[in-house]
């Protein structure tokens, strides 16, 4: 008995994905999870252009993490031509960072997943008849957005971070507002731990991953950091962000990753919440994902309070950015998008002119375990119906929040 | 707030597209936020790529389409698009003017009104808020805001920064830019790329002349021109 599932439009990602399942037998099921969205050619566009158009033009990529590849961009640069950016500015660079995980998080969350698991289709239906999840979710977004937009100036396409600093410091008033509205929400993130431990996301059959993150600089959890960690605890360094592609192993990357690898980083309330989760690492459980999700809001919560006080501690200082001196250099840097590891590789000539691209988003990290883990679950429920099939195969695409924006670039 | 309705009693219906894009204008809708949940109220959202199950309705009072024409896919879904809707908005630059793309190979990524007609051009990237709250505001009396033609020059003057065209002869592209940002990328001291689109009747060429005489090699300030708008040298 042989049949074929296509699933055009693999509703509530972001942007547009599609998957065929090829079922021959229990043995012979062959997975193609295809990106739909137009190509844009970023390569092609950015190479002969000045390294300083770079940042603006490469934010565009994505209109939910568009700050992740700005400040992936500009710390490539930075490295590359030997600028160090001051302290101010790494806070604020990590402040704005932490608003835009929230954001991305809290609209996976309660945007893209949470209304199938309340019987309901899209969003705004449930918003409707659930109006304290709808609340909480807009609060969240809301608060990320504010967080990014008063320090880096726009959500999306924010102009702020520039290679060497910021062109713009916030006034202290705009922090104390911020602060005010992170104490506000907290409690919003720690309800969202407890909401997505009790849904029922029905059993999934276990697939072999390994986990990859950036490793975060010293003892804290977080998302910058100078080489990749991996689960066999090897740390390797940025210019090798090839290599577990070449040697086809199948790794995540992602919340749930990062927790697997940093979990005893975690700030105290996040680390007390974690503990109290029905969460056994290490997990590769795509559902696990939400709740890896709803732990990291309350990190960021409340790292961004500590970062606040010390940059009102400190005082905010105008401060002017380094002239930028091109040379001949390579520049790479990863950081931890939202979903998982974004690469940034360029070459420039002498006079600042880009001669090489290279831009890796999680989704492609990501691609082949999340293929395994579509054929293992389709395996397993090839007695069911289409519809069910598809539902499912569909959710759990959808707990890995691909992002084929990032994948069309 | 009360809800917009139709003469006859029914709801506005619109429908929110994305075609190649980054997602960023469906996105700048629905971080209208407060107003989003009110918005649901006034109109019927009947579709919304971004946020919801796919859906096509027969009859919309309004398409957002975001996003470039870039593939046969895109070519499809815009003209199903058009055949259901009254009115059609192209949201943001890409589909306004093409937006951030390259060529490749491949037909080369095009505007919205290339293909169909366009009622409302909303250009920005992504487009601003406001501007969005202005167009929606309008749909439900049944109409479409007037176009404005202010330069981000003009919004530049009123907050009072200094030139970087004139004092530091910098690309800036605000004089032939049309406004709505209030200058966003000069206030932070950068300078204006053109994220909005040619302002209408701006002459493309003498903007590059201007340019030239600033030092700027001609090729460079053409290619600048043409990153989010491409054609806009042959306005002129
Ligand atoms: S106009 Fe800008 S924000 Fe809108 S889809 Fe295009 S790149 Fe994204
Ligand atoms: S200043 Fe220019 S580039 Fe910046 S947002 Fe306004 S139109 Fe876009």
């Amino acid at each position: 008995m042989s049949r074929t599932l296509r699933i055009e439009r693999i509703d509530r990602t972001r942007g547009h994905g599609a998957l065929t399942v090829d079922i021959n037998s229990g043995r012979d099921i062959r997975v193609s999870l295809q990106n739909r969205q137009g190509v844009r050619g970023f390569a092609n566009l950015l190479v002969g252009r000045h390294l300083e158009e770079v940042p603006s033009l490469v934010a565009r990529v994505c209109g939910n993490c568009s700050y992740a590849h700005r400040l992936a961009a500009v710390v490539a640069i930075e490295r590359g031509l030997g600028l160090r950016p001051s302290r101010q500015t790494r806070l604020l660079r990590e402040l704005a960072y932490h608003g835009q995980l929230i954001a991305s998080h809290s609209f996976h969350l309660y945007v893209l997943a949470l209304p199938h698991y309340l019987g309901g289709e899209g969003f705004l239906s449930m918003a409707e008849r659930f109006p304290e999840h709808g609340e909480r979710g807009i609060n969240l977004h809301c608060l990320g957005n504010q967080m990014e937009e008063g320090i880096a100036g726009r959500v999306p396409h924010p102009p702020n971070p520039v290679p060497g600093g910021f062109t713009r410091a916030p006034d202290p008033e705009e922090l104390l507002k911020l602060r005010w509205s992170l104490q506000r929400h907290l409690r919003d993130a720690e309800k969202t731990l407890l909401t997505f431990s009790r849904l029922d996301y029905g059993p999934v059959p276990g697939v072999d991953a390994e986990f990859w993150a950036v490793k975060p600089k010293g003892r804290s959890y977080g998302y910058l950091g100078f080489d990749f960690s991996e689960s066999s605890g090897r740390t390797i360094p940025f210019d090798q962000y090839e290599q577990i592609q070449k040697d086809g192993r199948q790794v995540q990357v992602g919340p749930l990753a990062r927790l697997n690898l940093f979990s005893s980083r975690l700030t105290p309330r996040a680390k007390e919440l974690f503990k109290r989760a029905d969460l056994k690492l290490p997990s590769a459980n795509p559902f696990h994902n939400y709740l890896a999700e709803s732990i990291e809001l309350v990190f960021s919560m409340e790292r961004s309070l500590w970062l606040i006080d010390t940059l009102l501690k400190r005082g905010i200082h105008s401060e002017k950015t380094p002239a930028v001196r091109p040379k001949a250099r390579r520049a790479l840097a990863a950081i931890e998008a939202p979903q998982g590891t974004l690469v940034h590789d360029y070459e420039f000539d002498e006079a600042g002119l880009v001669s090489k691209v290279r831009i890796i988003p999680p989704v492609v990290y990501n691609q082949p375990l999340v293929a395994a883990q579509v054929r293992e679950a389709a395996r397993v429920a090839t007695a069911g119906s289409d519809e069910g099939l598809t539902s499912f195969l569909k959710q759990i695409i959808r707990a890995y929040d691909p992002c084929f924006y990032c994948g069309s670039v | 707030m009360r809800e917009e309705r139709h003469r006859d009693g029914r709801k506005i219906t619109i429908g929110v597209f994305g075609l190649t894009s980054c997602g960023g204008d469906q996105m700048a809708l629905f971080n209208c936020e407060d107003e989003f949940f009110t918005l649901g109220r006034s109109f019927e959202i009947a579709a919304y790529d971004l946020v919801d199950v796919e859906r096509q309705p027969a009859e919309l009072d309004a398409a957002l389409v975001e996003g470039a024409v870039t593939h046969e896919e895109d070519r499809d879904r815009l003209t199903r698009i058009r055949k259901t809707a009254k009115v059609l908005v192209a949201m943001g630059t890409c589909a306004a003017y093409g937006g951030v793309m390259a060529r490749h190979p491949g037909p080369d990524p095009s505007p919205l009104k290339e293909f169909v007609q366009v009622d409302f051009t909303l250009p920005g990237c992504p487009v601003e808020r406001h501007e969005l709250r202005r167009v929606l505001g309008s749909l439900v009396h049944g109409d479409l805001p007037v176009v404005e033609d202010k330069s981000v020059c003009f919004e530049c003057k009123l907050q009072e920064n200094t030139c970087a065209l004139k004092e530091k002869k910098a690309l800036c592209l605000g004089p032939v830019t049309t406004g709505g940002c209030s200058a966003l990328c000069v206030n932070y001291r950068l300078t204006c790329r053109g994220c909005r689109g040619p302002l209408v009747d701006a002459n493309g060429e003498s903007m590059v002349n201007l340019l030239q005489s600033k030092g700027w090699p001609r090729e460079e300030a053409r290619r600048s021109l043409e990153t989010f708008a491409r054609g806009w040298l042959k306005l002129s």
